[in-house]
C-alpha cells in the first residue's frame, strides 16, 4: 500500500458512484489497513491502529486491548474494567461533539469539556488514551478530574437532551433499509457498549442472533473481504444477513439502562424518529453512564505486564460513537498471521448505499441535499460528514 | 478506513473566533476548540477545525505510525 499522506490530512470529498445497478459511497480514498498489520508484533497492533484512526483512538484502544486479553486468556479486574468504561463514556462525548460543531456549538463545547474531563479521570489526559493494558490498566485514576467532570455533568446532560428534543420531530423518508440491526448488549439484555453480546435484530423486531465474541468469525463474513466496502453479512442469512450499526442500530437492539435515556428512548421509538435523535440517545446515556462511575471511582491498580501471546485468535469489540469497531488478529509466534479491523464506517456502507439509491430514485439526481442527509444519518468516519447542509462538496458520478 | 494525521499550524488569524492555516491546506481551520493555539504547534484537523493540539513526541509517534504501515 502506498499513499500519500498529504492527500489524506483533511481527506478527499464525498463521492457517489451511481450505476444502473444503484447508487454508493465511494470509499476507495480509505483502504483498509489489515494487510499492512501482517508480520508485526501483535503486542504493538493496537497502539498503531490508533495512532492511524485518530478520530476515534479511544475505541480502537479499547477494542484492540481487548483482543489481546482473549488471545492470552486473561480476564480484567472490575475496578479496572470501570475506569475503562469511564473513558469509553468520556470519548463518546468527546467524538459526538465534533459532529456538532455546525448545528449547536453550544453543545458542542458541553459535551467536549466533559468528556475531556471523564477521560482524564480515567487516566488518560491526552488525545490519544493510555488507561487500558491488557489484563487491567496502565495508569491509575485522577480524582480531581473526576469532581471536574461530575462538575460540568449538568450542562452536558442538558445539552443532550436539547439535541434530543431538537431533533426528535426530524423524519427521514427514504431509509428502506432491508438488512437487520446489530449492537451489544450486557448478559441481562441490556444496551452495553463494552458488552459480551452482540445483539441482531430485524427490522421487523424479530431475535436474529446473540453472538459471543468466540463465534465473531464464523457469525459474520465480508461479502468482498479485505474491501474498503466489505459488506459483512450475518453468514446463515446470505444476502439477507447485511446489517448497519449505530445510534439508530442501537435504539431499536436493546434498551438502555440509565434512566433519562431510557425514558426518551421509548419516545424515540413511538415517533420513529430520526438519527440525530438516536445520536443524542447515546450521547445521553454516556452522559449518566459515566456520572455513576464518576459518584463511586474505581481505585484500579495500574501493571503493566510482559505477556506472551499465544498462537491462536483474539477478538475485541466496541459500540463506539458511530457503531460496532471490531478488531481480530490471527497471531502465531507472537505475530500478527492476519488482521480484521472493522469499522463502523465500512460496515455501514451498505445501509448508505440502500439510502442513496432510493434518493436517486425518489429525487433525481440533482438534491444533493438529500444525498447529503443520508450520509448525515450513516455518519462516516469521514470530514464531508459534519460539513453544514449544502457544504459536503459531493461529486456525483454517472457510469454504465 | 478514516485517517487522522497531524499538521503543523503555519499561520493564525485573530478575530472573534481564530482560524489557522494548516501546512498544505488551502481551507482555514477554525480554532474554537483550541483558541490558544500558535503557529508551529501540531495539530490534528478534522473538516474545518482543530480538534487537538498536539506535542512534537505525539505528533512524531503518529507520523512514524503511517510510516510503519506503508503511507509516504
Amino acid at each position: 500500500m502506498r499513499l500519500d499522506v498529504d492527500q489524506l490530512v483533511e481527506g478527499v470529498g464525498a463521492r457517489i458512484i451511481v450505476s444502473p445497478r444503484g447508487a454508493r459511497f465511494d470509499l476507495s480514498d480509505f483502504p483498509r489497513i489489515d494487510a499492512s498489520l501482517a508480520g508485526r508484533p501483535v503486542s504493538e497492533v493496537p497502539k498503531l491502529v490508533e495512532r492511524i484512526c485518530g478520530a476515534c483512538p479511544a475505541a480502537h484502544h479499547l477494542a484492540g486491548v481487548a483482543a489481546l486479553e482473549m488471545l492470552a486468556g486473561l480476564t480484567v479486574p472490575q475496578d479496572a474494567a470501570r475506569a475503562r468504561r469511564l473513558l469509553h463514556y468520556g470519548s463518546v462525548a468527546v467524538t459526538n461533539a465534533t459532529t456538532l460543531l455546525n448545528t449547536d456549538i453550544e453543545a458542542a463545547m458541553a459535551l467536549r469539556r466533559f468528556g475531556l474531563a471523564a477521560q482524564a479521570a480515567a487516566g488518560s489526559p491526552g488525545h490519544f488514551p493510555i488507561t487500558a493494558a491488557p489484563g487491567g490498566v496502565a495508569v491509575g485514576v485522577d480524582r480531581v478530574k473526576a469532581q471536574e467532570a461530575l462538575g460540568l455533568a449538568k450542562d452536558a446532560q442538558e445539552a443532550a437532551v436539547r439535541l434530543f428534543s431538537e431533533s426528535l420531530d426530524d423524519k427521514w423518508q427514504y431509509d428502506p433499509f432491508t438488512g437487520c440491526d446489530f449492537a451489544l448488549v450486557d448478559a441481562d439484555g441490556f444496551l452495553d457498549p463494552l458488552g459480551s453480546r452482540l445483539r441482531a435484530r430485524s427490522q421487523a423486531g424479530q431475535l436474529l442472533a446473540e453472538i459471543e465474541r468466540d463465534f465473531w468469525a464464523q457469525a459474520v463474513v465480508e461479502t468482498d473481504p479485505g474491501s474498503p466496502s466489505p459488506r459483512p453479512r450475518l453468514a446463515k442469512y446470505g444476502r439477507q444477513g447485511h446489517y448497519r450499526v449505530g445510534p439508530i442500530a442501537q435504539a431499536r437492539v436493546g434498551i438502555y439502562r440509565t434512566p433519562r435515556a431510557a425514558e426518551l428512548q421509548e419516545q424515540w421509538l413511538k415517533e420513529r424518529s430520526s438519527a440525530g435523535a438516536a445520536r443524542a440517545l447515546a450521547v445521553l446515556h454516556a452522559v449518566e453512564a459515566a456520572v455513576l462511575i464518576l459518584k463511586r471511582m474505581p481505585d484500579p491498580v495500574p501493571s503493566n505486564q510482559e505477556i506472551e501471546y499465544p498462537s491462536g485468535i483474539g477478538v475485541g469489540w466496541i459500540d463506539g460513537a458511530r457503531g460496532l469497531l471490531v478488531h481480530q488478529y490471527e497471531v502465531a509466534g507472537g505475530k500478527v498471521e492476519s488482521a480484521q479491523i472493522l469499522t463502523p464506517t465500512a460496515q455501514n456502507e451498505y445501509w448508505l448505499a440502500q439510502m442513496l439509491t432510493n434518493v436517486a430514485a425518489c429525487e433525481g439526481l440533482e438534491n444533493t441535499l438529500r444525498f447529503e442527509e443520508a450520509i448525515r444519518a450513516a455518519d462516516p468516519c469521514l470530514p464531508c460528514a459534519q460539513a453544514a447542509p449544502g457544504e459536503m462538496g459531493l461529486e456525483i458520478y454517472q457510469c454504465a | 478506513m478514516c485517517v487522522s494525521i497531524p499538521t503543523k499550524i503555519e499561520s493564525v488569524f485573530a478575530g472573534p473566533i481564530p482560524t489557522a492555516k494548516l501546512a498544505g491546506m488551502e481551507r482555514p481551520y477554525s480554532l474554537i476548540y483550541h483558541p490558544g493555539a500558535q503557529v508551529g504547534d501540531w495539530v490534528l484537523g478534522q473538516n474545518g477545525f482543530v480538534i487537538e493540539v498536539l506535542d512534537e513526541e505525539s505528533a512524531i509517534a503518529s507520523l512514524e505510525a503511517f510510516r510503519e504501515l506503508g503511507y509516504r
